[in-house]
């Protein structure tokens, strides 16, 4: 019994190893081969196709990062505003939603919303022209699968995911903004300048441009990686979907940790 | 068509698929501007030896020469340059479903030439003209049925004007009708290009009416090679059970995993449902993500 547990767990352990290498690995392929596009072939970057992208991952989630963002505004404010009330912090509540928002929530909620809204759909796009031996087709006639695939995908990911969080920015702090002048009485004004005290431009570059490109890297290279690598057919498709989001979503809380220490240690609290 | 150097030559390659051997010694050279035909009941391991003879797979011992170099040593780089010179038509097309028709087969004009967008256009529709498609271009693959898939599929294959074609299972799946259309298109082709043809299949029909010589393939090896009479006049048990139809003889009725590995798609599972470890000398399939 003992044994099968431990076995089980290894087994786990060394999936999720390879899929940390893999995707590790084609991050710094997508790299080069975004930088030297004609490396595996003459034709070149597929900014159209980048393009296709771009639209599919940025403008088509404007709506649901705005939506899920506004929420988790409202219940910062919602949980904190009572609280703060009994302690007599009530003008708290502005300076708590702008540090929380611009600081964690925005970059990281937007990052799990594009997890499952951008992974998922990559992973079993991919995963499913691997079953139908589209990325066999590819292969075999000479047409890099990585460069053809994954170069698009990463640069919209990682170029649509700042805007997204930017967006995702105020999106939070106007959720935090009506929960505060309408439920726990602050005036309108003076929300604005309390929160406009707390929100930094460099809390917002951070998480935005710095934390996001990141996130977006992570989210495309397992995606790819998994839907690249499927084996079996539609049951396979389906567990690299389940793998792509959850590995996506342990890697983006382990990077987000990661990321708020170093931008701590070099530019303090 | 008068050269030497084959234009394939598959040298002792052995396969194994996670302790189960697929290709146990394959030997088979193909001609130039030969038509090759490669028959095999379910289980001989030919689709295996077409992705080998790709590059998609590396096998475990022996080796694969096109045009004179081997590919199985070659690196992934070297080897796409020489897979610009083949083109593969895939069971079920393998279309691209996210383009179009026209997309599809200007894919490997883009990529791999440079010319201009004015002049794709005219090449797509000679393409398409030549498999006998007219106004298809703006189709998407899922509205194309499946023969017609199949000719969007050759159409893409020879858009570079490729030196050898490869064909998996062409006329599977298709009416008769529509399978002796694909049959025409490929012998006309392989007649005005002189490409060299190799054509995976189970069809007797479509092997004896396109074959040049016909390899059948059994056990993982070789068992017989010949010109179509030869084939059809062979006294071999095994030979004549595969040309016949005939369920009982040499190749067993009842199938096991000991003499169906080739077919099994997705990867084995022992009684106990769990999959066994893979060995070190599982095929990879380099060069997905392009690694």
């Amino acid at each position: 019994m003992i044994r099968r547990a431990l076995e089980f767990l290894g087994q786990r352990l060394l999936s999720w190893l390879s899929l940390l290498g893999g995707a590790w690995g084609l991050v710094w392929r997508t790299g080069y081969w975004a930088l030297f596009p004609q490396s595996s072939g003459p034709g070149g970057l597929r900014r159209q196709s980048a393009a296709e992208q771009m639209v599919r991952v940025g403008i088509r989630a404007v709506p649901i990062v705005c939506l899920v963002n506004v929420i988790v505004g409202m219940i910062l404010a919602v949980s904190m505003g009572g609280p703060m009330a009994d302690m007599g912090y009530i003008t708290a509540v502005p300076k708590i939603v702008a540090v929380a928002v611009t600081r964690h929530f925005a970059p990281m909620i937007t990052a799990i919303i594009m997890c499952g809204f951008v992974g998922a759909a990559m992973a079993a796009e991919l995963g499913t022209m691997t079953v139908s031996e589209e990325v066999l087709a590819l292969q075999v006639s000479g047409l890099n699968p990585g460069r053809f695939l994954v170069v698009p995908r990463m640069l919209a990911v990682v170029a649509m995911i700042p805007c997204l969080t930017v967006l995702a920015n105020f999106m939070g702090m106007f959720g935090g903004y009506l929960v505060g002048t309408q439920m726990l009485g602050i005036g309108s004004e003076q929300y604005q300048v309390l929160n406009m005290q707390s929100a930094s431009a460099w809390d917002v570059f951070r998480g935005s441009f710095l934390k996001g490109p990141v996130f977006g890297m992570i989210i495309t290279a397992v995606a790819c990686h998994e839907g690249l690598n499927v084996k079996g057919g539609a049951d396979g498709v389906g567990r690299a979907t389940t793998r792509a989001v959850v590995f996506s979503m342990v890697a983006i809380f382990v990077a987000d940790l990661l990321m708020t220490l170093l931008f701590n240690s070099i530019w303090g609290k | 068509m008068t050269s030497a150097i084959p234009a394939i030559e598959v040298r002792g390659v052995h396969m194994t698929f996670e302790d189960r051997r697929i290709l146990a010694g394959v030997d088979l050279v193909v001609r130039p501007g030969e038509r090759m035909v490669i028959l095999g009941s379910s289980g001989g391991g030919k689709s295996t030896l077409l992705r080998v003879m790709l590059g998609a797979y590396r096998p475990n011992a022996g080796e694969v020469l096109v045009f004179g170099r081997n590919i199985t040593t070659m690196e992934e780089e070297k080897l796409n340059e020489l897979r610009r010179r083949w083109g593969v038509v895939f069971q079920g097309g393998a279309l691209y479903n996210s383009m179009t028709v026209g997309e599809n087969v200007a894919l490997p004009l883009r990529e791999n030439t440079m010319l201009d967008d004015s002049i794709i256009d005219i090449m797509v529709r000679m393409k398409l003209d030549l498999v006998g498609l007219n106004d298809v271009e703006d189709l998407k693959p899922a509205q194309l049925s499946g023969g017609m898939a199949k000719r969007v599929s050759l159409a893409r294959a020879i858009a570079l004007d490729p030196e050898i074609l490869f064909f998996d299972e062409p006329t599977t799946g298709l009416d008769p009708v529509t399978g002796g259309a694909i049959m025409r298109l490929m012998n006309d082709l392989a007649s005005k290009t002189g490409a060299t043809s190799v054509i995976v299949t189970q069809d007797m029909r479509c092997a004896f009416d396109c074959a040049d010589r016909i390899a059948l393939l059994h056990g993982g090896r070789v068992h017989a090679v010949g010109r179509p009479e030869e084939i059809r006049a062979s006294t071999d048990p095994l030979v004549r059970q595969f040309i016949n139809g005939e369920p009982d003889g040499p190749i067993p009725f009842r199938l096991s995993l000991d003499n169906c590995a080739g077919e099994l798609r997705a990867p084995l599972r022992t009684k106990s449902g769990r999959r066994p470890r893979p060995t070190a000398s599982a095929p990879q399939a380099p060069g997905r993500d392009g690694n």
